[in-house]
């Protein structure tokens, strides 16, 4: 069991757990110097990058020596953001920003912002264009999958979508099965030859295999979690953030089920004081 | 003799984070909570009113208590910061304590025990949080409880342990709505002096989603919780101190003289009807104390809530008492601690969804209250000299319409008076257009009954006041009753009398004539206003005429129009400008001066949209567009007089989503005159899409009752008519709340 990381908007901090209990939660570096943690990612070279939404910027962590360091600025250039929304690093620790105030993907080969790369034009599906390719509303989720593609979510424009490069090769929509409500993709991560989305809309949590075939749902509602928006995965595990009961929830997949494994409440009336109150992002932190 | 109190009761819709997501949720969502927790801190402690016990409900978000602890914490040292299922966050200077329910419920004894049955289930805290100026009373530390504290027992209960407890209700509805919040009742017995103590309870119970009586079964039980838990923590009935039970209880609220049929029920099974126990025992300031409507003239309805299904306006905020020695002397919505700041800090543009409610209590006096005020008929009144105790008020009633002057004497500024029609107690009547008489005092044109209340600020010191006042008759050109347009006036010349003689103002022979006023509104129009004036005499056709006259003082009147004698009906119709002032005169003309009754009536097509706390427009979202996030909303206004418009960015008025109300009192601070149509435009502003866009077009008021696009949601004694316009935008609608008239005193 690796440990899990995540952001609490309300308390602008990075905690992290090993187990869902609440002995084994631990703030790494608090308080954060970030207005509004959002999603966060390890890079693999020792570094957990979170997305600051309200300033515009990622803000990193060394988690060797323990210092802050900060990149970007408003806007739409180079070096600029608007609203990111969640981060990703791939096997060779380039960094991916789903920035959704900008209606584009960017990658960056480290921390400087060497290789800066963007992808994406503002836009959704229409009657017009139903592909609509390279467009996002906004998109709010990215992971990178084993074999290095990208896969974003777009609530905006109800839909999750996947490329290959960062000049949008092997474009394609990811088969959401259709809700009640329109679809809401939002929370996304790969691991394990598996993708996970959220879908917030309709409260379900989608587990595909690396070829898009759908392994399980699992009916947030029906289980009192009603807007899981933040999922990511940790050794065999699946762990759900839901923003409304305020819980982590891990579960194991077996034979075609997601089996409760343990859960964790960020406040209730068992607890005084409050692990944390609005969580903004989770991530895998690895072992 | 009791001291005055002031009481006030608020639901703040303070909701967390989570609450606010929603489902479909909006990430992050709407998020204005600290800045309208800064607002209402701001707001309570420098309300006039000078408020002593605050309950507040719906403080939800963390950061918010923590600023309305904080805020208040300077002039309400003694608080309940925070009640939950498990526990309650006592506050008093120097301390600030998280202490489990269990330590109050072993030492006042617990009432139910459901802890273990919703812990699961719960979310979120009651929302309740009380705050007082004064301490909460305390016993002695019962052995258990010292058990459980140990050595911190003394640090934490000095003086022992506050008579505080909390109890969550077992019943709720809404799965992920209502069931996930600790609702519960909350006690405090606050000790103001040696001689005086209050039992407070605050509440706020299961809400309706989508009609009225939705869930009603688990209110029921929710309320039969309260009376015994009330029971539990007083020992009574019969109570042995002032005893109120306050907050949002989500009950439609009635009035107790209104036709029985017409009454909510469950309202009418709860508080007005005798066996049960909140009826017997207790009483609903409002609907079965102040404003008891049917025929007592008194039939205020005391909206403290919109909300999206019918009725659009309800009551659902209470303040029930059994009172003791003390009465209620004015029970009133707030209206100015719900107006939203000016300019708007980050597109706050409102305060809460509920409107305030305040209570004004004092010892028992003669006169205190609106339901016991002193009638006045006389033409000129002139009271004896009275004395005022400290924070106390006296009411007087009047039943005739008309125009008024009132004077007050009194041997210090902090006396003070207000005038108040029966079906508005919270908002005063203005002075009519800054007219005043120095014989008389201050003019006021008012519809019956009406009410004027005197009141001492000075809630420490008493003072004298003579009060005076003067009824127009007609009897000549100085002394007109002016005309409210469409309010009908029934008038008579007396038997075998001439009323009065020739005034020599006029070019004609204006002998036994009975004089009226009619002004047109000081406002800016693209086209004459059109004025009509009607006059029938009771029994048919006889000797009577109607004139109108243009008066431009100081030059004399000029005769506009005049009706032939011995018609059924008499109606004249002209032109006018705004600001033109004309007298509308009945003349008889029967040398035998034989007695007649009659009723004038004035109209205009001109509307009035009613700005300012008396219209209290807000734009209001019945259901929020589908789609990802909230509705990123701008508003248009236009009225066609003029060029009067207003655009109002999403900016200042932020982002809606479901059942979010914006206050426009800002935008719209002043009455707005129009004759053909008043248009809004709600724009759903999309940063792909072109942006989408309802819009609709009020009528004219005559025209607006038939309107299909208008909801009539109320009706006053000046003919306001209270609407909701709905706006279709997208998939979505919103709602324009507003209040049309065809009169404006200031105007």
């Amino acid at each position: 069991m690796g440990v899990i990381l995540l952001t609490d908007q309300h308390d602008r901090t990075l905690l992290a757990l090993k187990r869902l209990n609440q002995s084994n939660l631990v703030p790494v570096g608090s308080p954060a110097p970030i207005a509004m943690p959002a999603g966060l990612t390890p890079d693999g070279q020792g570094n957990l990058i979170v997305a600051d939404r309200v300033n515009d910027r990622l803000v990193i962590r060394d988690l060797w020596s323990g210092a802050w360091q900060s990149f970007g600025s408003r806007g739409a250039g180079q070096g600029q953001f608007f609203a990111p929304a969640a981060v990703a690093a791939d096997a060779q620790s380039r960094v991916y920003v789903a920035d959704a105030g900008n209606h584009r993907v960017v990658r960056m080969d480290d921390l400087s912002g060497s290789g800066w790369t963007t992808f994406g034009t503002a836009g959704k599906p229409t009657k017009a264009d139903p592909v609509a390719e390279g467009m996002f509303a906004e998109p709010r989720g990215i992971a990178i999958d084993g074999l290095g593609r990208i896969l974003v979510t777009d609530p905006g424009a109800g839909r999750a979508v996947r490329f290959d490069d960062m000049a949008g090769a092997g474009w394609a929509e990811l088969p959401l099965p259709f809700g009640p409500a329109p679809n809401q993709p939002f929370g996304i991560a790969a691991g394990g030859g598996q993708v996970a989305i959220t879908d917030v809309g309709n409260s379900l949590v989608h587990v595909f295999d690396i070829d898009d075939n759908l392994l399980v749902t699992l009916a947030g509602a029906a289980e009192g979690i009603p807007v899981p928006a933040f999922v990511a995965f940790d050794d065999a595990a699946l762990v759900v953030a839901d923003i409304v009961s305020n819980e982590l929830r891990r579960y194991l997949l077996r034979s075609s089920t997601l089996v409760l494994e343990e859960k964790l409440r960020g406040s209730g009336p068992e607890l005084i004081t409050s692990l944390f109150q609005q969580i903004g992002g989770i991530a895998s932190g690895g072992r | 003799m009791a001291l005055p109190l002031r009481l006030l009761t608020y639901n703040t819709q303070l909701r967390s984070w989570m609450m606010e997501v929603g489902m479909p949720p909006s990430i992050p969502p709407v998020d204005t909570a600290e800045d309208r927790a800064k607002v209402i801190a701001a707001k309570v402690l420098s309300s006039p009113s000078d408020y002593d016990i605050v309950c507040l409900n719906e403080v939800f978000d963390e950061d918010a208590r923590d600023i309305l602890s904080g805020d208040l914490r300077s002039k309400y040292p003694y608080q309940v910061a925070k009640a939950d299922l498990l526990y309650v966050r006592l506050v008093r200077p120097g301390l600030v304590h998280d202490l489990e329910n269990a330590l109050f419920d072993l030492t006042f004894g617990a009432v139910l025990d459901v802890v273990s049955s919703v812990l699961a289930m719960k979310w979120e805290d009651s929302g309740l949080l009380l705050a007082s100026k004064w301490p909460f009373e305390t016993v002695g530390i019962p052995p258990e409880v010292a058990n459980k504290l140990g050595p911190a027992a003394g640090t934490i209960f000095p003086t022992g342990v506050p008579i505080v407890s909390f109890l969550t209700y077992g019943d709720c509805a809404s799965t992920f709505g209502d069931c996930r919040a600790a609702k519960g009742v909350l006690h405090a017995r606050i000790r103001r002096n040696p001689f005086e103590s209050y039992d407070i309870f605050a509440s706020h119970t299961q809400a309706d989603d989508d009609k009225v009586d939705e869930h009603r079964a688990e209110r029921d039980k929710q309320m039969a919780t309260v009376w015994e838990f009330i029971k539990s923590r007083t020992g009574g009935p019969p109570f042995a101190r002032p005893t109120f039970f306050m907050g949002d209880l989500n009950i439609l609220g009635g009035l107790a003289e209104d036709d029985p049929a017409a009454q909510p029920a469950e309202w009418k099974d709860i508080f007005n009807t005798p066996g049960s126990p909140l009826s017997d025992h207790m009483t609903d300031l409002w609907g079965l104390f102040q404003c008891r409507g049917g025929n007592t003239g008194l039939n205020d309805p005391g909206f403290s809530a919109d909300v999206k299904y019918d009725p659009l306006r309800q009551r659902l905020d209470y303040v029930n008492a059994a009172p003791g020695d003390l009465v209620s002397q004015h029970i009133k919505i707030d209206y100015d601690m719900a107006e939203p700041p000016v300019p708007p800090i980050d597109g706050v543009s409102y305060v809460s969804d509920h409107l305030p409610l305040s209570v004004d209590l004092a010892q028992q006096h003669p006169f205190a209250a609106p339901p016991q005020a002193l009638p006045v008929n006389a033409v000129f009144f002139h009271d004896q000299q009275r004395l005022l105790g400290p924070g106390q008020t006296m009411w007087y009633r009047y039943d005739q319409q008309g125009t008024y002057e009132f004077r007050l004497d009194a041997s210090d500024p902090s006396v003070y008076f207000g005038v108040y029609i029966g079906s508005d107690l919270s908002r005063p009547r203005k002075q009519y257009r800054n007219e005043f008489l120095p014989d008389f005092g201050i003019r006021f044109v008012l519809v019956a009954p009406f009410f004027v209340k005197v009141g001492n600020h000075n809630r420490e010191r008493e003072f004298n006041f003579r009060f005076h006042s003067h009824r127009h008759e007609g009897r000549d050109p100085f002394d007109p009753i002016n005309l409210i347009p469409g309010v009908p006036y029934p008038e008579s010349f007396p038997n075998a009398q001439q009323l009065n003689g020739n005034s020599t103002l006029t070019a004609w022979d204006d002998t036994d004539t009975k004089w009226f006023l009619l002004d047109t509104p000081r406002v800016t129009v693209d086209k004459p206003i059109r004025l009509r004036a009607d006059l029938d005499l009771d029994g048919g056709p006889g000797p009577i005429s109607l004139l109108v006259a243009l008066w431009d003082f100081p030059n004399p009147p000029v005769l506009v129009g005049e009706t032939p004698r011995n018609v059924g009906h008499h109606s004249l119709e002209w032109d006018a400008r705004p600001g033109d002032r004309f007298f509308v005169c009945v003349r008889r003309h029967d040398p035998a001066f034989a007695g007649m009754k009659f009723t004038v009536k004035a109209d205009t097509d001109l509307t009035l949209l009613l700005g300012g706390e008396r219209g209290l427009p807000r734009l209001f979202c019945t259901e929020e567009t589908s789609g990802w996030g909230a509705d990123d909303i701008a508003l248009e206004l236009r009225a066609d007089a003029a060029g009067w418009s207003r655009n109002i960015s999403n900016d200042e008025i932020g982002d809606f989503e479901q059942d979010a109300v914006r206050d426009l009192r800002q935008w719209i601070s002043q009455s707005v005159a129009y004759q053909d149509g008043f248009t809004v435009k709600v724009i759903e502003e999309d940063d792909i899409d072109d942006d989408d866009v309802g819009q609709e077009t009020i009528p004219r008021y005559k025209d607006v009752a038939a309107w299909a696009r208008w909801q009539t949601i109320h009706t006053d004694g000046e003919g306001s008519l209270e609407g909701a316009v709905k706006i279709d935008v997208d998939d979505g609608q919103y709602t324009f709340r507003c209040v049309l008239s065809r009169w404006d005193e200031t105007l």
